[in-house]
């Protein structure tokens, strides 16, 4: 018996790939998740918070290892609750835990998962081969798992999760342990699974800066809700300063931009100079043939991630936005 | 007491140092705390490390290298849980070797597990209270634990803990004792971003106020921000060692790479291209890459270029100064 | 020029690049039955050692082969020497069901202990599977394993033994009895054991631990069963089942008809301290608790 999966399920709204509405869910007293209510797009969406915010409830329910006790949850139309295998049809996991089998081959545990995805034996055993030759590993999948690096690990826990050819992959840390090289192939990998592979992609990590190289937008969960969602071309909005790193700090600069009507905050060999319009830049320039300044850097400043993640958690430490609140941080339900 | 005094080498041993080759200082100037002269370890036919020569002072330094480059051998090697094969490792003047008293001035803090489950998170930072013989005990943990944020939670048992709530209190048995030198393997795993920024914050203060920290880590964009001093191992040798900053001007084999963003590229180009020292000019549509050997004299010129060119000036980025890249140019 | 999904092939004067990317696919996908099966034979290879190291073979293999020795030699005698084993079964299985024990104790934790202790469960449970078809298809693939030593050596035996009888149909419908005892024997001490040992196993995540506990276990009630089933007190016959070393063995005794035995000076003894049939509900039952026990310990959903 055989399920067709090419035909959309009818209850698809507005082509989220993911949405939730008041999702809650309690453990005894704790509430883990409170009515939060998000919707994911296609692309990679980041998925952000503190520990204890609620994200592996998240996933769980996502991947319908729990019930939500109130809310729901779709995931490209199939809902969590009632139907959490064809979810789990649609879904990559890589788990952020050691989970792998050490004594099975990587073809042959990947192959296996394939075939648990309900892929025919046939092709399961191709599609398991063409994956770990696209994450990187070709000849090392006639090997034992248990005899391979962290990297190689991570490899097959990505390779497991995309072998069935899900239509959305959910990926937990997916650079932990990895050396700088290795966190560059990841990341460059998951980059080529959402852009040139087209599958949709939810990332969970703590590195901010992992997101904001490979996510296109974010989901951030503190306390159980979600207190910002949206894309990150959208979120991370150009602040009204633009930055000027000088060689060595030039007093001469910052008074030829003062003297040009701006107002200048100096900081040693870093310049923050007032945005008021597109001619600060000619200004800048101006300025620097003026005092024969080496500017090494010059960037209209941008609210980076880190400061949007910061504005939302309470008790954050110093370094928390300078210039007012994050413009254009779309709030979740409260 | 004041930490100088402990362990700091006697008049004898100093000069049995310097006759081992052991300067006691950094190049600045500075009190060499922790001096690595020579050393390698072998397992048999395997080479953990080969011939390492360096020395850390006070300030952040952090340790890099791919994995299996042998960084935790040296990190054990520094500890003195391994002995060396060959050379001499000093620590604080003295080696850590089977050193009971030198281990109340260092705090590592490993990757591993090996966690006693049983033990509440403020019971295990107490005993490494204990074992380093600290005064205040009570008042030491509280404010372990309060730095690292566990504080509330200090009476859960290990066994219950997440995995970063784990690694915090790892750390916490690593600074309660207010150590001279402290050692970080991996230290932020697990932690959220609040807490890792806070980590970084508190790590940069100790470097700042005097101890010696070492942390080996892979994110190198957070290491960038504790401080610019580094060790850079690759297949078990030293590969670099110093500011990285210092380092990058050092590899004048690879030009500065260079983006500068502005309307009309291509006549900035065409200026650009004239600025002796520019390897290569890349056009792209809003912006052109530029490789030079002559960075000041490049940066001088840019804004110039714009200005004849008629062009606006929107960004100038140098592309391959960050720690990632000096570390993609060492290892490869 | 044909394209495949995903791939696409760039032509030239004849000549072609074919850049093959990932591939999409798009064909059927087979439900929860087809995964239930594909588990059911993975851990049937898994039992037997296959597609893993030389060391991984050695135990479950010498095993089998020592479960197939008795009928062999008994079958390979009749041939040599004219010499028919009368009632072979009622001899064979007390001392052969050693093996059955120790290849359900190493199997049951290889099985499950593992996937546990490796935390590949949690890819398991978020594949579309379901928690019962994944249990099940363990135990089942070890019952099935269990047959294979428990039964099939002794089903060759009979019919070996009438094919070298003169009249082949002549003798199975006259030891049909004992064909039919065979079955039951057999398919009761695959399931007896094998469930037990799957008990065990679900308790552990260690492998070591899985297979030293089910074995004292046996041991030790054998020995406590024994002893106190023969001490004199009131309902001391009861504790026979306390032994659950010998329960499915005191249940062929009964089912071949084998409860006394003649001592050599004469006096008959009771093999069995109580009613033959008590062995059978009572091998059954324990099946049933370590169903039971198997199943409340991987269907139970734990919040975690």
């Amino acid at each position: 018996m055989s399920i067709d999966l090419r035909e959309p399920p009818p209850s698809i709204q507005n082509h989220f790939v993911v949405e939730t509405k008041d999702l809650t869910k309690r453990y005894g007293k704790i509430l883990a998740l409170d009515r939060a209510s998000f919707t994911i797009s296609s692309g990679c969406t980041g998925l952000l918070g503190p520990n204890g915010a609620g994200k592996s409830t998240l996933i769980k329910l996502l991947l319908g290892l729990l019930t939500p006790d109130q809310g729901e949850a779709t995931i490209e139309g199939h809902d969590v609750k009632t139907q959490p295998m064809e979810v789990r049809r649609l879904v990559g996991y890589m788990p952020e835990i050691d989970c792998l089998p050490n004594d099975w081959l990587a073809q042959d545990f990947v192959r296996y998962m394939g075939e648990l995805h309900g892929l025919p034996t046939r092709v399961a055993i191709q599609r398991a081969s063409d994956t770990l030759y696209h994450v990187g590993l070709g000849e090392e999948r006639y090997r034992a798992i248990g005899g391979f690096s962290t990297g190689m690990k991570q490899r097959v826990k990505l390779a497991q999760a995309l072998v069935h050819d899900p239509r959305i992959m959910l990926l937990d840390e997916p650079t932990n342990g990895l050396d700088p090289a290795g966190r560059d192939e990841m990341l460059a990998l998951i980059g080529r699974i959402t852009h040139e592979m087209e599958i949709n992609v939810i990332l969970s990590s703590h590195l901010l800066i992992d997101i904001e190289r490979v996510a296109d937008s974010v989901v951030i969960l503190n306390n159980g809700r979600v207190i910002a969602q949206g894309a990150l071309r959208e979120l991370m909005t150009a602040t009204p300063a633009v930055t000027v790193r000088t060689r060595t700090p030039s007093a001469a600069l910052v008074e030829a931009l003062r003297k040009r009507g701006y107002s200048v905050e100096a900081n040693g060999d870093e310049v923050q100079v007032e945005y008021r319009s597109e001619d600060v830049y000619d200004a800048i320039r101006d300025a620097a043939v003026e005092t024969r300044a080496a500017i090494v850097h010059l960037k209209r400043r941008v609210l980076s991630l880190e400061d949007i993640y910061l504005a939302g958690q309470e008790g954050s430490p110093a370094g928390a936005l300078q210039n007012g609140h994050a413009a254009g941080m779309t709030g979740g339900t409260r | 007491m004041s930490s100088d005094m402990i362990g700091a080498p006697t008049a004898q041993s100093a000069v049995a140092d310097q006759k081992a080759g052991f300067p006691g200082r950094l190049p600045d100037g500075r009190p060499a705390t922790i001096e690595v002269q020579n050393v390698s370890k072998w397992y048999g036919d395997k080479v953990a490390v080969s011939d390492l020569s360096f020395a850390l002072g006070p300030g952040v330094t952090a340790l890099l290298g791919p994995n299996g480059a042998g960084k935790s051998t040296t990190l054990k090697l520094l500890t003195g849980l391994l002995q060396p094969s060959r050379g001499q490792v000093r620590v604080l003047g003295q080696s850590p070797v089977n050193n009971p008293k030198l281990y109340q001035q260092m705090g590592l803090v490993p990757e591993q597990e090996g966690l006693y489950p049983f033990l509440s998170i403020r019971q295990f930072v107490e005993l490494a209270a204990r074992l380093h013989h600290v005064s205040n005990v009570r008042e030491a943990t509280d404010e372990a634990l309060r730095i690292v944020e566990l504080l509330d939670v200090a009476d859960r048992p290990l066994g219950n803990c997440s995995k970063g709530m784990r690694q915090r209190a790892k750390i916490a048995q690593g600074l309660v004792h207010d150590p001279q030198i402290l050692i970080l393997d991996e230290p932020l795993t697990g932690a959220d971003p609040r807490q890792r920024l806070a980590m970084m914050e508190y790590f940069t203060r100790l470097g700042n106020a005097g101890k010696t920290v070492l942390i080996s880590s892979h994110i190198l964009y957070e290491v960038e921000r504790m401080g610019s001093n580094v060790l850079v191992l690759v297949q078990g040798k030293l590969a670099a060692e110093g500011d990285f900053h210092a380092i990058r001007a050092l590899m004048d084999d690879r030009p500065r790479r260079v983006r500068v963003t502005c309307s009309d590229p291509r006549s900035v180009a065409a200026f650009l291209i004239t600025v002796p020292g520019t390897r290569s000019v890349h056009v792209e549509e809003q912006a052109i890459i530029v490789e030079t050997i002559t960075p000041l004299e490049f940066h001088l010129a840019v804004p110039q270029a714009a200005q004849s060119a008629g062009a606006h000036l929107y960004g100038i980025e140098g592309l391959d100064e960050d720690l990632e890249s000096v570390f993609r140019y060492l290892v490869n | 020029m044909i394209e495949h999904a995903g791939e696409t092939t760039k032509v030239n004067n004849g000549a072609r690049i074919i850049d093959r990317g990932y591939q999409h696919y798009q064909g059927i996908r087979l439900d929860m039955n087809h995964s239930l099966w594909v588990m059911f034979w993975a851990a049937l290879k898994r039992g037997l050692g296959l597609r893993r190291s030389f060391r991984n073979k050695i135990a479950p293999w010498l095993l089998i082969a020592i479960a197939f020795l008795p009928p062999v030699v008994i079958l390979g005698v009749q041939i040599v020497f004219g010499v028919r084993a009368s009632s072979p079964y009622t001899r064979i299985y007390p001392r052969i069901d050693v093996v059955f024990i120790l290849f359900a104790g190493l199997v049951a934790p290889d099985l499950i202990c593992a996937d546990r202790r490796e935390r590949v469960i949690s890819l398991y449970f978020s594949a579309p599977i379901t928690r019962l078809h994944y249990i099940a298809s363990q135990v089942a693939s070890l019952v099935l394993l269990m047959l294979l030593i428990t039964l099939v050596p002794y089903v060759i035996l009979f019919f070996g033994q009438g094919l070298l009888s003169p009249a082949f149909s002549t003798f199975v419908s006259d030891n049909l009895s004992d064909l039919w005892h065979v079955l039951i024997t057999g398919a009761v001490l695959a399931f007896y054991f094998g469930t037990l040992a799957m008990a065990v196993a679900a308790f552990t995540d260690r492998r070591a631990y899985a297979t030293g506990g089910f074995l004292g276990l046996v041991l030790v009630s054998g020995i406590a069963g024994g002893v106190l089933s023969r001490l004199h007190f009131s309902g001391h016959e009861w504790f026979s089942l306390v032994d659950i070393f010998n329960m499915p063995i005191n249940m062929m005794r009964w089912l071949f008809g084998q409860t006394t035995a003649i001592e050599r000076n004469g006096t008959v003894t009771q093999l069995l301290p109580l009613d033959g049939s008590v062995y059978l509900w009572g091998s059954l039952a324990v099946i049933v608790i370590c169903l039971a026990l198997v199943g409340w310990r991987y269907l139970k959903v734990r919040d975690a």
